[in-house]
């Protein structure tokens, strides 16, 4: 896996795909809405994070996150939009999250990788 | 969860196929090889039991075989939580109906031996399992030879409860029942043994129960090792909960136990010094699960080196050995290492065996003790293949006198992980 440079999605697409989340677009939808809205907005913000590389590196998130399922203790993380997820790893990184285990996750994880686990959770 | 993994496959097509969705592909079926190749797994514990379900749901083609000896596994993680009265029995007891749902052929049967050249695993009554691959992941035996007197019977009489089952709560009973200002004596194993601060946060729910029905109640520990797992951690504990009650001699002063006489119900030190106790909690020195040594998988250790970048055996073709029964570097002997473990190598079988796409190697552990029922504390690290051996980098552990509102929300996050984690490992929710 060659390393890839992260390289920030513009904004009109970040605002494009908040506004999905925030407004709830996708909710009751049909699959075909669904795929024709990610044809048009979706598709590139997931081309900024590699999706199968993202799936792999879940698969350590979800020893103790699970995706649909609130558990008192340890938040869901699935369908996070992907500006949250990326700007709360990043927090973690940085020291502006307070938690021992999630900024020992944060600082394993480069851009990319963080990027790809983004895209992936979006997805989820 | 059915429902969940038939939407996680969804999403993977939708991500491995990429903008090909959009120029109308999305339902063409992924191209199987003619002849799926099988995979047969020995040891349905949570390294065996997650790689039969992360092989199954990614590479559904693949024959997944998963053999174990019992029809349900009770995690050795959370057992010390059921002696100390915080969960029951059946909430650490899991079966395979899910994962058999998933498609994994499960097989109950006691795997005896290995033909690594013909590529054939030998269960106790007759039968033979072909394999392309083979995953050990046996777990832990006790070396019945390593304490003089103790074995199997004796096991019966002072329990080690480190396999969890009818030996926890044998344990349980005995410690119980224990007469009023009785002695319980714990020996403590030897590194490298399966869950390093495990007797230490045994001993301390045991306390956590003495406190509410054996005030007077006394605890011994003999220690073969000179220093042990947030040592420091567990002595704050000690002091704060239960104060007076806990003595720890290290193996450098008397620790290290040779010899037990259950008829005397007592344990002897190098010393000769002989204690007696009202229970013993005997937690022998320990190998990997039998059937590593029948396959010829372990070094003189009694354990199973493997390759760091895969976890595949670095003594037999086409095996790879999971958690405990492992040497993996750095990483401790874990639940969540054994999860983590069989993540990775199920990425790396699926690549040879699909083709499907390789990834970098990591690991990852955390491990969670609870002290008291509001009082727990943790350490974890991540790991990666570093000049041949896994080797851990970056790392927390808790610290002394942190707030109580913190030690409650890590009770609260250890029992969210437990829940995650059998989820994963069973697919019971």
């Amino acid at each position: 896996m060659p390393a890839r440079p992260f390289v920030p999605r513009p904004f009109v697409e970040n605002v494009a795909a908040e506004a999905i989340v925030r407004r709830g677009w996708l909710k009751g939808r049909t699959l075909a809405l669904a795929l024709l809205l990610g044809a048009t907005t979706a598709l590139p913000n997931a081309a900024a994070g590699d999706v199968e590389y993202g799936a792999y590196l879940a698969q350590d998130c979800s020893s103790c996150h699970r995706n649909n399922e609130d558990i008192a203790g340890i938040p869901p993380i699935a369908g996070l939009p992907t500006d949250y997820f990326i700007s709360a790893l990043t927090a973690y990184k940085e020291g502006e999250r307070d938690h021992s285990t999630m900024r020992m996750i944060a600082r394993s994880l480069d851009d990319e990788q963080v990027a790809a686990l983004a895209a992936y959770y979006a997805r989820e | 969860m059915t429902i969940s993994i038939g939407r996680r496959r969804f999403n993977r097509a939708l991500g491995a196929s990429g903008l090909a969705v959009a120029a109308g592909t999305l339902g063409a079926p992924l191209p199987l090889r003619a002849e799926a190749a099988r995979v047969v797994i020995v040891g349905g514990g949570p390294g065996g039991a997650t790689m039969a379900r992360f092989l199954k749901q990614d590479a559904p083609e693949l024959g997944v075989t998963l053999v174990e000896a019992n029809p349900v596994h009770t995690t050795c993680f959370y057992s010390n939580l059921y002696l100390g009265g915080l969960v029951d029995f059946e909430d650490i007891t899991h079966g395979y109906d899910q994962l058999a749902e998933l498609g994994v052929e499960v097989v109950q049967g006691r795997a005896v031996g290995v033909d690594a050249e013909s590529r054939i695993l030998e269960l106790e009554d007759g039968t033979t399992l072909d394999y392309d691959k083979l995953v050990l992941a046996p777990g832990i035996a006790m070396r019945w030879d390593a304490i003089d007197g103790y074995d199997e019977a004796a096991a019966e009489i002072m329990p080690h409860a480190f396999q969890a089952g009818p030996q926890t709560r044998l344990l349980k009973e005995q410690f119980m029942g224990m007469r009023e200002g009785g002695t319980f004596l714990m020996v403590a194993p030897p590194n490298p043994y399966r869950c390093p601060p495990g007797p230490y946060e045994r001993v301390s729910l045991v306390a956590h129960q003495f406190t509410q029905h054996n005030p007077t109640a006394k605890i011994l520990i003999l220690d073969a090792k000179p220093s042990f797992s947030k040592q420091a951690l567990f002595e704050e504990a000690w002091r704060t909960h239960y104060p007076g009650m806990i003595e720890w001699v290290p193996g450098d002063f008397g620790g290290k136990v040779v010899a037990v006489d259950t008829d005397a119900m007592t344990v002897t030190n190098e010393d000769g010094e002989v204690f007696e106790a009202d229970v013993i909690n005997c937690i022998p020195p320990q190998q990997a699960g039998l059937v590593a040594a029948a396959a010829g998988a372990t070094d003189e250790s009694g354990w199973c080196p493997v390759e760091p970048d895969s976890m595949a055996s670095t003594i037999l073709p086409d095996v790879v050995v999971l958690g405990d029964a492992s040497l993996a570097g750095d990483m401790p002997k874990s639940g969540f290492s054994a999860n983590s473990q069989a993540k990775v190598a199920a990425m790396v079988l699926r690549h040879e065996l699909t083709g499907s796409r390789l990834f970098p190697v990591r690991y990852r552990n955390t491990c969670w003790s609870s002290t008291a029922p509001e009082d727990t504390v943790k350490i974890g690290a991540n790991y990666e293949p570093r000049d041949g051996r896994i080797t851990s980098f970056d790392g927390f552990v808790s610290e002394v006198g942190e707030s109580d509102e913190l030690r409650r929300e890590q009770r609260l996050e250890a029992d969210a992980w437990y829940a995650s984690i059998i989820a994963e490992t069973f697919g019971t929710s």
